[in-house]
């Protein structure tokens, strides 16, 4: 499976890139006052309203660093009712992409239920990397602030 | 950021594929050249971590969005040909591949103008069709360049309806892709019967293309006429 590799602190986990819909550079963001900080923004992709997590500030809790290697994924998520929505999720040093085995992957035998985006784990000769689950983001979120039941969901 | 930039330390300058001195890495051994080792490699990556340049969100945002009207589903694919001096191009999708020119068997008592014998395609004893007396192309040419040009020589076997047919052809020169709106309509000057068979041209690079319509050829092949 081909994996898209982000570091945050060092750290580096990877997004199956069979759920990512597209990776496109850092565009300004509409801030959402009052909103949790690991919501980073709105962006306008292709004319309507994405809502961005900040996946840095959701895992360490500081803003991601804006560099040319910092990129926003837009990945596609199924809500609990079955109902696909696009969210984008802003990562830093997203620069590679990696091919690996799916089998290469074991459980990392600890789960912690505040974050249930962390799957598992896998190993290369540069150390660990840990695969996140863009469904269970949104379970740890508030789904009902992101898409709210008002604007076309049942 | 700045004190980043300092530390890097450009070996493949120094003592790598790029240095003038004598010294040479222990690295090169292994990985040949420079850009195969993880140091250059390294060092390369550094460029995504400067910090954004002025404009480039805005730039990005001009470019995200839009609606993206002109998708890439407008354009058609085609592989573009040299019979004699002119150029055509049939789709991209109904070719089956290209080959190196080969050997033509004639076919004694085969009345068609067209066929001009079988080839052998990876085993396969395929039709040969001549796509120059189909379209009425002169050989050519007493320009000296177009003898060095044999060693371009191709056959292209396409799949038109179901029907496999190979032709030679004297030059591949690659794909290209047009939208329909840009064709326009082939020269009056040339046969009514030929006429059906050319879509339209397009300008392709310096040369005029001229598309060849599938259906119509197909049945000028089969039947005779187009």
């Amino acid at each position: 499976m081909l994996l898209l590799q982000f570091i945050v602190d060092k750290t580096r986990y990877v997004l199956a890139t069979g759920t990512i819909m597209e990776v496109v550079p850092l565009v300004p963001l509409q801030k959402q006052p009052n909103a949790p900080a690991y919501i980073a923004g709105l962006m306008n992709y292709r004319g309507s309203s994405l809502p961005v997590v900040d996946l840095c500030q959701l895992f360490t809790g500081r803003d991601a660093v804006l560099r040319l290697s910092s990129r926003i994924v837009v990945v596609k998520v199924a809500l609990p009712d079955q109902e696909t929505r696009n969210i984008g999720l802003l990562l830093e040093k997203a620069t590679e992409i990696l091919k690996m085995d799916e089998g290469e992957f074991a459980d990392p035998g600890i789960e912690n239920p505040q974050a249930l985006y962390l799957g598992k784990v896998a190993m290369d000769g540069q150390g660990m990397l840990q695969l996140i689950s863009p469904e269970n983001i949104l379970s740890v979120m508030d789904i009902n602030l992101l898409f709210p039941v008002s604007s076309g969901r049942r | 950021m700045k004190e980043e930039t300092k530390k890097l330390d450009d070996c493949w300058n120094r003592v790598g594929v790029w240095a003038h001195s004598v010294s040479r890495c222990e690295r090169l051994k292994d990985v040949v050249h420079c850009r195969n080792c993880e140091i250059f490699i390294a060092a390369g990556k550094q460029i995504l971590e400067r910090e954004l340049p002025s404009g480039y969100q805005q730039e990005n945002l001009a470019i995200l969005s839009g609606t993206d009207a002109t998708s890439h589903q407008d354009y058609v694919s085609i592989i573009v040909f040299r019979l004699g001096a002119e150029y055509f191009s049939l789709p991209a999708s109904v070719f089956e591949t290209v080959t190196e020119s080969r050997p033509v068997h004639r076919l004694p008592h085969v009345n068609s103008p067209y066929v001009k014998g079988v080839v052998n395609i990876s085993g396969e004893v395929c039709l040969c069709h001549s796509l120059m007396s189909v379209l009425a192309v002169d050989a050519c040419c007493d320009e000296p360049e177009e003898k060095e040009r044999y060693a371009y020589k191709r056959m292209i076997v396409v799949n038109l309806d179901e029907g496999r047919y190979v032709f030679p052809v004297d030059e591949v020169k690659g794909m290209a892709r047009y939208r329909p709106a840009q064709l326009k309509s082939a020269p009056a000057t040339i046969d009514d019967e030929i006429h059906k068979l050319i879509r339209g041209t397009f300008q392709c690079e310096d040369d005029w293309v001229a598309v060849l319509d599938v259906d119509g050829l197909h049945r000028m092949l089969h039947v005779g006429s187009p």
